[in-house]
């Protein structure tokens, strides 16, 4: 074990215009600066990275480029909570004037919330190849998320979860609006918490109660159970979540029934295999299965 | 970088390694070895790229055992610094090939010996490897292919058939002339690939050959490594394979369920448990504590959604960024697009050709290695 070198917490906001215009983003944006300034007080060696994303982008709201290059030696002194929240006031007030149109936001698909992930780890990494060696940096990633997932970003979210669970980053997730099957999942793979606050009144609470602690140290406290992941995989042909399906050989690719050709790669199939195998598989167990 | 060509390290040029050493933005020096790791991750995607990929995988790894394991150019000795780096590997491979099948085979006294059957269990083929103890005898290439052969040409088609044997012996004991072997192999389509500790041996480079696996020779224990971390990747499908949808469940995880013993552990009495959670087959509702699994009442692969996701990054992989000496970039003020920090002394900056991002020599390798979508083209409205 090397020196302690705090923590790092990088906070990713979803910034979503559309959602937001029936919600209130100052909530939010205030719990978000209450938890920020929590951490740096916790440890004068604690660090803070915090992103913005909606649709139109990807924003690093703290550290920018000159707190960087000024900020370094008063970051975490209690003077630098001015600079902090100050900071990320600002920038996000010059994303908010940015995006006046509403109707060029509903133009576009959801919320980039796998390029915020992939920019946050991107960070991480960089701050930890930074490290002296021997000394380890614990990260971990909080999700404020309002706007549903958006399926076309799968394949990215899911590669950016496996990368964060080999980095050992954990991926917290709060969840302001309905349950997003992605952070379930990334919260479940890479150990962090997954909540979804109903009463965004008491946002601020549930952040100071459950998310200013580290991971390891949440097993000692009762944080809330870990919420049902659905493993379940969502089949090509309709969208819909399956628990028996059929998964091409060379792409990967599921359905929920047989079919001669794959939808993604064009693949000509035979038989399906489990009739070749010959093994005791019939269609009367299915009957035994009611669930789905 | 030929692997053929390299060489021994006493016969490799002489390396300037502090002329790799880079000041990071930190101002503290990074070591890094990795430019050979970039242009080698360059070849590897050259070779594959539109190519289609057998991700449903078969291997069997064949671990000499025999005294020329004892000696002591890996440490502590060769045997024991294999065990250790075949842990890794099934690691690794796991982690990249969940829905694959790792067998593990030993040959001492000039027998092959199956130790860990074909299965996805991770702890049982680990435990069977650390149970490994003397070295004794010869090794026999024959015994050893002759017994993955026997499991590996009944499987199913769809998947690719491969052997990875790893050799410090320089001879081997073999009954039957290895020719009817190879031709048996190359008609099942089973993959050789052989890794040698010692010296370059004619008949393993034949063997690879024949069946279209690769030989290479081992320089020191971090390139052992390396190599069997390049067998983690999945190979190029051969033109045999049949594509095939292949017939998966998908558990739902159980976390609060009656109280009920799983399948996974009922045969060993001390470790048997009545548990609540776990997951449930669709077809016969039988109990496991992980998957991936193969049911042991109705056969059925068990999977979860995530597992099926750890192979697109090979499915679907990230082209390459265009290096680009930094003086090019018209703005100074630029920051790389994945952590948004400024370039400042580094003489080369990495350019994404779709979204036309310029990326740090660290994001760079990151994004290839680990996070297989570039930051910029994710971050950008669609
Ligand atoms: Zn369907
Ligand atoms: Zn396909
Ligand atoms: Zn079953
Ligand atoms: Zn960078
Ligand atoms: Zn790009």
């Amino acid at each position: 074990m090397g020196d302690s070198v705090g923590d790092l917490l990088v906070l990713v906001i979803d910034l979503h215009p559309v959602w937001w215009a029936d919600h209130s983003l100052t909530g939010v944006v205030q719990s978000s600066l209450v938890l920020s300034n929590a951490h740096l007080l916790q440890n004068p060696l604690n660090k803070l990275c915090v992103y913005g994303y909606m649709n139109t982008g990807v924003y690093k709201l703290y550290p920018t480029e000159e707190d960087l290059v000024a900020g370094e030696s008063t970051a975490g002194k209690y003077e630098g909570f001015d600079v902090v929240n100050t900071t990320i006031l600002m920038r996000l007030k010059d994303i908010m004037l940015e995006c006046r149109d509403p109707e060029e936001h509903k133009q576009l698909d959801g919320s980039l919330l796998s390029g915020a992930l992939i920019q946050a780890l991107c960070h991480c990494n960089v701050m930890s190849k930074n490290l002296a060696i021997g000394n380890i940096l614990n990260s971990r990633i909080l999700v404020l998320k309002g706007s549903p997932d958006s399926r076309s970003q799968y394949m990215a979210i899911m590669n950016s979860i496996f990368a964060a669970q080999k980095n050992k980053v954990a991926i917290d997730s709060c969840v302001l609006g309905e349950d997003s099957t992605f952070l379930q999942q990334a919260s479940e793979i890479t150990g962090g918490t997954y909540m979804r606050v109903q009463d965004h009144g008491k946002l601020a609470q549930y952040m100071l109660g459950v998310f200013l602690m580290g991971v390891e140290f949440r097993k000692s406290f009762n944080t809330p159970p870990a919420s049902k992941v659905d493993f379940r995989a969502a089949c090509q042909c309709h969208s819909k979540m399956t628990d028996l399906g059929f998964v091409c050989s060379v792409c990967m690719s599921v359905y929920c029934g047989f079919r001669p050709i794959c939808m993604t790669c064009n693949a000509h199939f035979k038989l399906p295999t489990a009739l070749l195998k010959g093994k005791k598989v019939t269609g009367k167990r299915k009957l035994e299965n009611g669930k789905s | 970088m030929d692997e053929e060509g390299d060489g021994y390290r006493w016969e490799g040029n002489y390396e300037k390694t502090w002329e790799l050493i880079q000041e990071t933005d930190g101002g503290l020096v990074d070591t890094t070895t990795t430019n050979a790791k970039r242009e080698k991750r360059r070849l590897i995607q050259q070779r594959l790229s539109n190519v289609k990929l057998g991700v449903m995988r078969h291997v069997f790894l064949v671990l000499d055992q025999s005294v020329n394991m004892e000696d002591n150019d890996l440490k502590p000795s060769r045997f024991i610094c294999l065990k250790r780096l075949s842990e890794q590997f099934i690691l690794e491979f796991y982690d990249q090939n969940p829905i694959s099948q790792i067998g593990v085979i030993v040959v001492k006294n000039g027998k092959g010996q199956k130790i860990s059957e074909l299965s996805s269990n991770i702890n049982k083929h680990i435990a069977n490897i650390k149970a490994q103890k003397a070295c004794e005898g010869q090794f026999s290439l024959y015994n050893g292919l002759e017994i993955a052969f026997k499991t590996l040409s009944s499987m199913p088609s769809y998947a690719s058939r491969e052997i990875v044997i790893v050799a410090g012996s320089l001879t081997s004991v073999d009954p039957h002339p290895i020719n009817d072997m190879l031709t048996q192999l190359a008609e099942s389509n089973i993959r050789v690939s052989v890794i040698g500790l010692s010296a370059a041996v004619q008949i393993f480079s034949r063997v690879s050959a024949a069946t279209g696996g690769t030989y290479n020779v081992m320089l020191d224990e971090q390139h052992l490594q390396e190599l069997l971390r390049l067998q983690c990747a999945p190979p190029a499908a051969t033109p045999t394979m049949e594509p095939s949808l292949v017939k998966m469940g998908f558990p739902p995880h159980v976390t609060e369920g009656p109280l009920s013993l799983c399948q996974c552990h009922v045969d060993d009495k001390s470790k048997a448990e009545l548990t609540t959670h776990g997951f449930t087959c669709p077809t016969c509702a039988s109990k496991y504590c992980e998957v991936p699994v193969e049911c042991k009442i109705c056969s059925l692969t068990l999977v979860c959604a995530p597992h099926l996701a750890r192979s697109y990054h090979h499915l679907f992989p990230l082209a390459q960024f265009t290096e680009t000496p930094t003086e090019e970039l018209i703005d100074d003020s630029m920051v790389c697009g994945g952590c948004t920090k400024t370039f400042g002394n580094q003489k080369h900056v990495y350019r994404c050709e779709t979204c036309n991002s310029y990326f740090c020599y660290t994001c760079d390798i990151f994004v290839h290695d680990m996070l297989h979508h570039c930051p910029g083209c994710e971050s950008r409205p669609r």
